[in-house]
């Protein structure tokens, strides 16, 4: 059967896997950097990604071939392209690892108090190897479900913390100039999603209004996302850099002291439903990648593999989220950006060199 | 049956057999400590910890909770906070503590070294509620109150009421603290409680039974004596440290310049027929405005404060006519009110500079609102500012 | 083997094909000639066969040819057959054969008269409003109800004969303006393709033209009420009627269609709406209740509120099987007796509840076995349980698989099997139709009859994901 994804799923998961990917650590990342600049910095982020969209976007829209890879083979030839892949899906692959941890740590602190991350979080990779191995049509399926799912826990989460927030908190929105690009920085690792989008192109049935939707739907991810900042930030103020997994701790102020129990768990068990799916896209397109590259007679071994390598890294690096958010932050941004930004624009600057309209010679 | 349901039925075969056995580290209910209360004292050799638990009765019938009271010592607070569940057996359950009592010992030092494991765990909520105790923490956890059978549910009660409107009672949580301790100006505030013993012994032999009978080290400081708990007074703190106290109304009006007003009593002297007498007036409605404004390089902190006022009692008679009215106060009576409130609050400002504590959070309010002028100003804002009151009152219709 | 002009050879014959002693050998004279009639003593209506066949043939005059015998007969239904196995398979049937010594043909005269119940309401789909009659095990009778309730030229009826040795008729009904031909296709072909030797009920043809076999989701769809299986018709489904069966299916199947009942068209729409949500609600309870309590009390005491913690606790104290045991055990018990009681003699089935109810139930908690928040939440879900009761099967197993996961894992477990179902129900599709529509994909049009549905007049469009001919379902004019 052939993939398929309507452009209102791909929408769909723009806005849920963009938000829902930023919404743990990050937050506290971002105001360790940039305290009350931190609603800017992330929306300098989104800017950024924004250009990155518009050409990933006309890298699509230009380009006439049926998939990225064939794009790339048109470009570079195939062993480009196979380079190239191999390098995104090596990407795709380290870029998991760090939300994963983050998920992981997230559903210790609010589930689990004694019991073994191996018990607890493993199964995970069971059913994102299950994820993958169903596709990309059935993905985008259930996150078109989990999306009114995501909506409710915002709903949940923002109505419980919106009012124990004290706004002035964010004052002075911009301070310094460094003080903001150091946020911005900071938080380089869990942006870059618009690259997804070129590995999707291929699965989308109909790409009539592509830019406008996906940057309709991109937006609402970026409002959504700076909104979450500023209540974060205007619930914590200069605590917030401490406090990891927003979604879990900004919504319990105005519940813990009351008798009707804990109603903002719910919000982290519906931001943790969605997490699944979200964190099994670059795991998806990890395999997708290498199986252009590799093909085995049987699917799932490409999967298997990526899920066992990735349960035994994030097993390895289970205490390690802090450092490694670290390490990334200061070092791996380089190569993300390079990915995420430096080769798309490579690549669009290619397509249109080799799409540009050859001027007929007069009287030719 | 196909190939792949043969695997499904084995993996939940593994599955089911873990299921029956739990041997996965769970910790049984009935061995945990739900601990609704925390109490620090400093001692010689570090901390001692009180943990008030909730222990519910075992009957079918009844689902009346009790209480116990463990204590443990540690050289730091978390070694205490762990020796109670080597010591007892139970695994201690933070995550329902809505409450840590601050015994006086702790503010000898800077709170802060206290506060701080609190901030640190993700065990213990951060939105439990923080108070200081004239005595020691473990003399409130064991104090025996009619209002509850489990004395920190009593002193919780006191705290929730009046968590988001205007109160004498200056409430604050973990998160709260620490954030204005890491602020600009740090500052903070915690309300105080006093222990007042009652007459009525009525209430206390449900609870007789509870202090110390399960403690893992004993219980000297129970009282049997009940008692109730006045939190109307505060500590402040400058930098974590203690710096002095505040009582009734000052605290009352204070919070007024932050929270909304929640049916708040103060006294007041009227003169009525030239003659002096008390009245009982309540704060019904309020609106406040609080901004720092430069005026030729000087900070001033400029308060705003409509109070809508009634007259709820006084120890005068009144005509018919007069209570008919439902405790309208004269125009007098209400210059008198404003001018109060405003005096008080002059003198609160005073003593807050006196001692350094910037509780009204200017140094803050320079970097929120003055950020160009932060660097030069921000060293002394404090000590510099002038302060500003305009109180209006109204009758409360 | 073709029928022989000798009567006598045609009877041995037919003697040995159909050996039993139940098939009737009447011998008679047409104008002199010896005839014989041939049908089944249980299934043949002899008083039809006596006044409207052999009287009229005794009187015959002219014997030319079986063709010039059948108009004499004033029975509508006579068929000339030549074979023998044409025969047996007539006689089987029920209609009678009648053989003519000297021709080398037989004929057939519809005289079956099967035993029938009397059209009424089915037990397992009983309305307060709406019409009340339901499918029978004839499909004749079956049809004449469909037909009744849909007099339309379009109403298409295509039979076919499936089981080996049942030879059971089967029906597939549709609307030809309407439904989509690639669903017709499709089911025609399944259907035609089922090697078996009976099909006792329908449920067997859904078994064997289901994509997924081993799953534990339906797949087509099944109904006992003619307005049911019509208003599917009309959607732009195609249904199947099964002789013999008073379950009717219909396909394409979507989840959504378990949610829903006949009765929400027939009463107030916002009183419709209140139960689909109600039913959703019913389900997510009696599905993630017990799990959710199970994880709460072994991994997340957090979750619940202190002061109720505190009466769980108290009552569970002395209790010596761990939660997640208890409830198993519990629901185990409350499986056995749901699966006793509904096979039970009605009168049996009083005293099995008061067992139930009394002895298991009170006894235990009396006796410190169970806790009573666990039966309350055993007793919940089982009355959510019925609240959709064509889902029952499927949530039986549902219900088992999460509390399961939610002893082993916690509240994660419950998150992943989700996800994992999610995907899978994701991944389905019931003749072409994605198995969460309309939500999944998404379509907005569809959404009018979703948990939430629109006003009748708003309903103007058939489902989309039939991908139905005709779009337009209908049009208000004010």
């Amino acid at each position: 059967m052939t993939e398929k994804i309507s452009l209102k799923q791909l929408c769909f998961i723009i806005f849920v896997t963009f938000s829902v990917s930023k919404f743990y650590i990050m937050p506290a990342v971002v105001a360790g950097a940039s305290a009350e600049s931190s609603p800017l910095a992330v929306l300098l982020n989104f800017i950024i990604d924004f250009l990155l969209l518009i050409i990933v976007i006309t890298i699509i829209k230009r380009s006439k071939s049926k998939g990225f890879y064939e794009l790339l083979c048109t470009l570079f030839g195939k062993v480009g392209a196979t380079i190239i892949y191999f390098i995104y899906g090596l990407y795709f692959f380290s870029k998991a690892l760090i939300p994963i941890l983050e998920q992981k740590n997230s559903i210790n602190l609010t589930f689990y108090e004694s019991q073994p991350t191996l018990l607890t979080f493993m199964p995970f990779y069971l059913v994102a190897f299950y994820i993958i191995l169903k596709g990309f049509t059935s993905f985008s399926r259930s996150v078109e479900i989990t999306f009114w799912l995501f909506v409710l826990g915002l709903i949940i989460t923002f109505s419980l913390s919106i009012p124990s927030g004290k706004y002035q908190r964010l004052l002075p929105l911009y301070t310094t100039g460094e003080k903001l690009l150091s946020g911005t920085h900071s938080a380089l690792i869990w942006f870059g999603d618009p690259v997804i989008l070129l590995f999707l192109y291929e699965f989308v049935e109909n790409k009539k209004g592509l830019f406008k939707k996906t940057a309709i739907s991109f937006t609402a991810s970026a409002v959504t996302t700076v909104l979450l900042i500023v209540v974060f930030y205007a619930v914590f103020g200069t605590i917030a850099e401490r406090q990891y997994f927003a979604p879990l701790k900004m919504s319990k102020y105005s519940i813990t002291l009351s008798n009707i129990g804990r109603l903002d768990y719910m919000g982290a068990l519906l931001f943790s439903l969605v997490s699944v799916f979200s964190l099994t896209l670059p795991l998806m397109i990890s395999s997708l990648c290498f199986t252009k590259i590799f093909s085995f007679k049987k699917q799932f071994v490409i999967p298997l593999v990526i899920c066992v390598a990735q349960g035994v890294l994030s097993y390895f690096f289970q205490n390690e989220l802090f450092p490694l958010a670290e390490f990334f932050t200061s070092y791996v941004w380089v190569f993300y950006s390079v990915l995420c930004y430096l080769i798309p624009l490579v690549i669009l600057i290619a397509t249109l060199i080799k799409t540009r309209p050859i001027r007929q010679l007069k009287g030719a | 049956m196909y190939k792949r349901a043969k695997i499904f039925f084995i993996i939940f075969i593994i599955i089911f057999i873990n299921f029956l056995t739990l041997d996965f580290l769970l910790i049984d209910v009935e061995k945990t400590a739900l601990i609704v209360a925390l109490g620090v004292d400093k001692i010689d050799e570090g901390y001692e910890v009180t943990v008030q638990i909730a222990v519910p009765e075992a009957t079918n019938q009844s689902t009346k909770s009790n209480e116990s009271v463990i204590y443990a010592k540690g050289e730091t607070l978390y070694q205490a906070v762990n020796r109670i569940g080597k010591e007892t057996g139970w695994y201690p359950k933070l995550s329902f503590c809505n409450l840590i009592i601050l015994g006086s010992s702790v503010f000898e030092d800077n709170v802060m070294s206290v506060v701080d494991f609190f901030i640190r765990s993700y065990k213990v909520e951060d939105s439990a509620i923080l108070c200081a105790s004239e005595e020691s923490a473990k003399s409130v956890l064991n104090s025996i109150s009619p209002l509850d059978n489990i004395s920190s549910f009593a002193l919780s009660k006191i705290f929730v009421r009046d968590y988001n409107t205007a109160s004498p009672i200056l409430t604050t949580s973990v998160k709260e603290f620490s954030e204005n301790y890491y602020s600009n100006a740090s500052y903070g505030y915690m309300p105080l409680i006093k222990m007042i013993e009652t007459e009525d012994n009525g209430n206390n032999t449900s609870q007789a039974s509870s202090v110390g009978t399960q403690s893992g080290k004993g219980g000297d400081d129970g009282k049997s004596t009940p008692v109730v708990y006045d939190a109307t007074s505060a500590v402040i703190f400058s930098g974590g440290n203690m710096v002095g106290k505040v009582s009734g109304d000052e605290c009352l009006f204070f919070s007024l310049l932050d929270k909304p007003a929640n049916e708040d009593y103060f006294s007041l002297n009227v003169t009525k027929s030239n003659e002096n007498g008390l009245a009982l007036i309540s704060v019904r409605k309020s609106k406040n405005k609080v901004n720092l404004t430069l005026e030729n390089g000087t900070p001033v902190l400029n308060a705003e404060l409509k109070v809508w006022l009634k007259v709820d009692d006084g120890n005068f008679p009144e005509s018919m006519k007069e209570i008919a009215t439902l405790g309208k106060l004269s125009e007098k009576t209400l210059k008198d009110a404003s001018k109060y409130i405003e005096e008080t609050l002059k003198t609160f400002f005073s003593y807050v500079k006196s001692v350094n504590a910037d509780v009204f959070g200017i140094k803050n309010m320079l970097y929120r609102y003055h950020y160009k002028e932060y660097e030069k100003l921000s060293e002394n804002v404090f000590q510099n500012t002038e302060f500003k009151i305009k109180v209006t009152s109204y009758n409360y219709i | 083997m073709k029928l022989d002009k000798n009567i006598e050879n045609n009877k041995s014959l037919l003697n040995k094909e159909l050996n039993s002693q139940d098939v009737i050998y009447f011998s008679f004279n047409v104008n002199g000639t010896s005839a014989l009639a041939i049908y089944l003593e249980s299934l043949t209506d002899k008083e039809l066969l006596g006044e409207q066949v052999i009287k009229p043939l005794y009187l015959l005059e002219n014997l030319s040819s079986v063709k010039s015998v059948t108009k004499a007969l004033t029975l509508p239904e006579c068929k000339e057959l030549y074979y023998i196995k044409d025969c047996t398979k007539k006689i089987v049937e029920g209609d009678a054969v009648i053989l003519i010594d000297g021709f080398s043909s037989a004929f057939t005269v519809a005289t079956k008269k099967p035993s029938v119940r009397a059209v009424a309401e089915p037990p397992t789909a009983s309305v307060l409003k709406g019409p009340r009659e339901g499918f029978v095990e004839n499909i004749l009778i079956n049809t004449s109800l469909v037909r009744q309730r849909l007099k339309s030229p379009k109403l298409k009826v295509e039979k076919l004969t499936v089981g080996k040795q049942s030879q059971t008729q089967i029906e597939l009904v549709y609307l030809t303006n309407v439904a989509n031909d690639s669903v017709v296709n499709g089911l025609r072909e399944k259907i035609s393709k089922i090697n078996v030797d009976g099909i006792i009920d329908s449920s067997y043809v859904i078994k064997c033209i289901t994509n997924r076999k081993t799953s534990m989701f339906k797949q087509v769809g099944s109904t006992e009420k003619p307005d049911i299986f019509v208003a599917k018709l009309l959607e732009g489904r195609v249904g199947v009627l099964v002789d013999g069966s008073p379950i009717a299916l219909t396909a394409p199947f979507i989840m959504l269609e378990d949610f829903q009942s006949s009765e929400d068209y027939y009463i107030n729409t916002h009183r419709a709406n209140f139960s689909r949500v109600l039913r959703v609600t019913a389900v997510i309870i009696s599905v993630l209740l017990p799990a959710f309590f199970v994880s709460a009390q072994l991994f997340h005491l957090q979750f619940i509120p202190l002061s109720f913690l505190l009466t769980i606790v108290s009552s569970i104290k002395g209790i010596p099987l761990s939660p997640s045991v208890e409830m198993f055990v519990t629901l185990l018990i409350f499986e056995i007796l749901n699966e006793a009681s509904v096979r039970m003699p009605r009168y049996v089935g009083i005293a099995m509840s008061v067992v139930g109810a009394l002895v298991l139930g009170e006894t235990a908690v009396n006796a410190g076995m169970v806790s009573t928040p666990t039966i309350m939440i055993i007793a919940l879900s089982g009355i959510c349980f019925y609240a959709v009761p064509d889902l029952n099967e499927t949530l039986s197993v549902l219900r088992l698989m999460f509390l399961t996961v939610a002893g082993f894992m916690g509240g994660y477990g419950i998150i992943l099997l989700s996800a994992g179902l999610l995907t899978y129900l994701n991944d389905f599709t019931s003749f072409g139709a994605p198995y969460l529509s309309p939500y999944a994909p998404l379509n907005l049009n569809d959404l009018g009859d979703g948990i939430i549905m629109d006003f009748y007049a708003e309903q103007t469009k058939r489902p989309e994901f039939l991908k139905s001919h005709n779009k337009i379902r209908k049009r208000f004019y004010d």
